[in-house]
């Protein structure tokens, strides 16, 4: 479903830290939103998925205002892998994955077969059914990472949120749930949104790239029209070489010391 | 490494076993339960049969007098009057404490939180030295758990907006005032012990707790007390699971944690108030039950809460219970239970530290 933001801002005190955002987000597209450190893109995904509310403008999901969608019809609609992720109590890492049917359960019934079926499905492709016995508290940073994305593919959600979701995973399983992510979006017209820390590998994987500076929007628009040196000098004050790479058959970036 | 891409299909076996064994712990703490009730009921000053005890409460509870007809007239009333209500009182207020506990640490995300924290306890404590003191008995013999009841009421309410704010409920910030407000009645509390003169013994008993002449008045308060509280958590149960994974998790996920927390936050510290208005400051029960029951049934609060609830009741039976059978002077179960509980709680945490360097080496 299209999702728009309206002269969306958000104060935190007196702190401004999303600025008048507007702009249109249409489906089956894998978004990507780049920035600076404390730029406002974790406070975004926090508005998009109603954990926060806007203190001004509006967003709007459908044809309907965010703040007016249920929580749980939201949590069919949209699943979150958040950047921090610690849990302070032994859940083994089946257990954690099915959290991520619970807005699909009803609360005092157990977990159908077919639910069964997706949690199962979902540690696979996050390659984590070796450790679903394991206590998730165990593990390491880059593993939890991936416990965290198996339970947000099990919600089972036309938009997947991703805040730094591979900041701690290796390069072979970063590219591996990029690839999955990518799939979804191109084979299932899904809706991937992934604030990332990585260029390039945001240029690889993203159709559409959002530059976001001081809680505002620098610029945004499909990859190869706005990754360039002028902008990443805009955004974050360093001097680059864009250029088309055969190999990974996108644009890649490369930096000056 | 190797890691398996396989498509293996789900493992409905697994779950459905540990279902089954879980149904089958309830089963065996609910049975260890009700047989901790007969058997601490047949000991005391006069020991009164297995099977009398058993007659005695058929009888009461169907209405056939014949069945104790041929007993000494002295045993029923011990055994329905003085005991059964002592009994009753601190299996329940042990389930209180327990569940009251698991709570607390669920919400507050620290395994180090009990019934206590957010300065319950203090709050219960300066409202019933306050009574002491001051000599109230307008309401007789209830004037000192009720102004316990509304000491604790008052400091968690305080507690609350002293921690609240535009965010919500954070539970560094919980903790830190609790600390804070429970310190300062603390000091409170040994300035009234200092004005208390002759009456200072009397505060500080009942502050070490009992569960001595309690009334079946007292069990059906706690009962229903805590028996409410129970179904609010267990309704509950589900978004504290998804809480414990962080609120930004949590409320992607369907949960409005700003109200889950009030909401469990307000039934747990209800439960912890009622619980030492009745029976004095207990402690380690709401920090140890949860821990030892986490280690059985795995941290989902669905299983961990009726498994705490049994498991705490039955703890603080068996320790009421050594404390007026089984010692040869009642000691306050307050101390008894620090006492158990301390040396208990030092050996679980020394066996974890160790397992865990094990695994690590």
């Amino acid at each position: 479903m299209n999702l728009r933001l309206e002269q969306v801002g958000f104060c935190y005190g007196d702190q401004k830290i999303i600025d008048d955002l507007s702009m249109d987000l249409p489906p089956g597209l894998f978004y990507g939103i780049l920035g600076p450190n404390g730029s406002g893109k974790t406070t975004l995904l926090d508005l998009l998925t109603g954990h926060r509310k806007p203190t001004d403008g509006r967003i709007l999901y459908g044809d309907r205002e965010l703040s007016d969608v249920p929580r749980k019809q939201l949590a069919k609609e949209m699943a979150l892998v958040p950047q921090n992720f610690y849990v302070n109590f032994p859940f083994r890492v089946r257990e954690v994955v099915m959290m991520g049917r619970y807005p699909h359960i009803p609360r005092f019934r157990p977990p159908s077969a077919e639910d069964d079926r997706i949690v199962a499905e979902a540690m696979s492709a996050a390659q984590i059914t070796d450790y679903a016995g394991c206590f998730v508290t165990e593990l390491s940073g880059g593993e939890k990472q991936r416990v965290v994305f198996a339970r947000a593919l099990a919600q089972n959600t036309p938009l997947l949120l991703l805040d730094e979701a591979t900041s701690s995973m290796d390069i072979r399983h970063s590219i591996q749930v990029l690839n999955l992510v990518a799939q979804r979006v191109r084979a299932e017209k899904q809706t991937a949104l992934a604030v990332m820390q990585d260029i390039n590998l945001a240029g690889m994987y993203c159709e559409h790239l959002i530059f976001m500076k001081h809680g505002r929007i620098v610029c945004h628009g499909p990859t190869q029209q706005v990754l360039n040196p002028d902008t990443l000098r805009r955004v974050f004050e360093v001097e680059t070489k864009v250029y088309d790479e055969p190999f990974s058959g996108s644009a890649q970036v490369v930096f000056k010391k | 490494m190797t890691e398996s891409t396989d498509n293996r299909p789900a493992k409905p076996p697994h779950r459905r076993a540990l279902r089954e064994a879980f149904s089958i712990q309830l089963v065996l703490l609910a049975a260890a339960l009700l047989l901790a009730v007969v058997v601490s009921s047949r000991l005391g000053y006069l020991t009164v049969g297995f099977t009398d005890v058993l007659r005695i409460i058929a009888a009461k509870l169907t209405g056939q007098a014949a069945l104790t007809a041929e007993m000494d007239a002295l045993l029923p009333v011990v055994v329905l009057e003085v005991r059964l209500p002592r009994i009753l009182c601190a299996a329940i207020v042990g389930a209180g404490l327990a569940i009251s506990g698991t709570v607390f640490q669920g919400i507050l995300l620290n395994p180090l939180a009990d019934p206590y924290t957010l300065g319950v306890s203090a709050g219960a404590a300066f409202g019933a030295s306050v009574a002491i003191l001051l000599n109230l008995g307008f309401l007789g013999f209830y004037s000192v758990p009720l102004f316990a009841f509304i000491g604790a009421a008052a400091t968690l309410f305080f507690v609350i907006i002293l921690s609240s704010s535009g965010e919500g409920l954070s539970s560094n910030n919980l903790i830190l005032s609790g600390i804070v407000v429970a310190a300062i009645l603390s000091a409170g509390i040994s300035f009234l012990k200092y004005l208390a003169d002759e009456h200072v013994s009397v505060i500080i008993f009942w502050l070490m707790g009992s569960f001595a002449s309690r009334t079946w008045a007292d069990v059906a308060l706690t009962a229903v007390a805590i028996g409410t509280g129970f179904l609010v958590m267990l309704f509950y149960a589900r978004d504290l699971n998804l809480i414990s994974l962080g609120n930004r998790t949590a409320s992607s996920m369907g949960v409005d944690t700003a109200r889950v927390m009030m909401m469990l936050l307000i039934t747990a510290s209800v439960i912890a108030a009622v619980c030492v208005s009745v029976s004095g400051i207990i402690g380690f029960v709401g920090l140890l039950v949860p821990h030892m029951v986490r280690l059985i049934t795995g941290p989902d609060n669905r299983r961990l809460l009726p498994a705490s609830l049994l498991t705490g009741a039955i703890l603080l039976l068996g320790a009421d219970t050594v404390t007026r059978a089984v010692l040869p002077t009642e000691i306050p179960i307050g101390v008894l239970t620090a006492l158990i509980g301390g040396p208990v709680f030092c050996y679980i945490f020394w066996r974890r530290q160790k397992m865990l360097r094990g695994d690590a080496s």
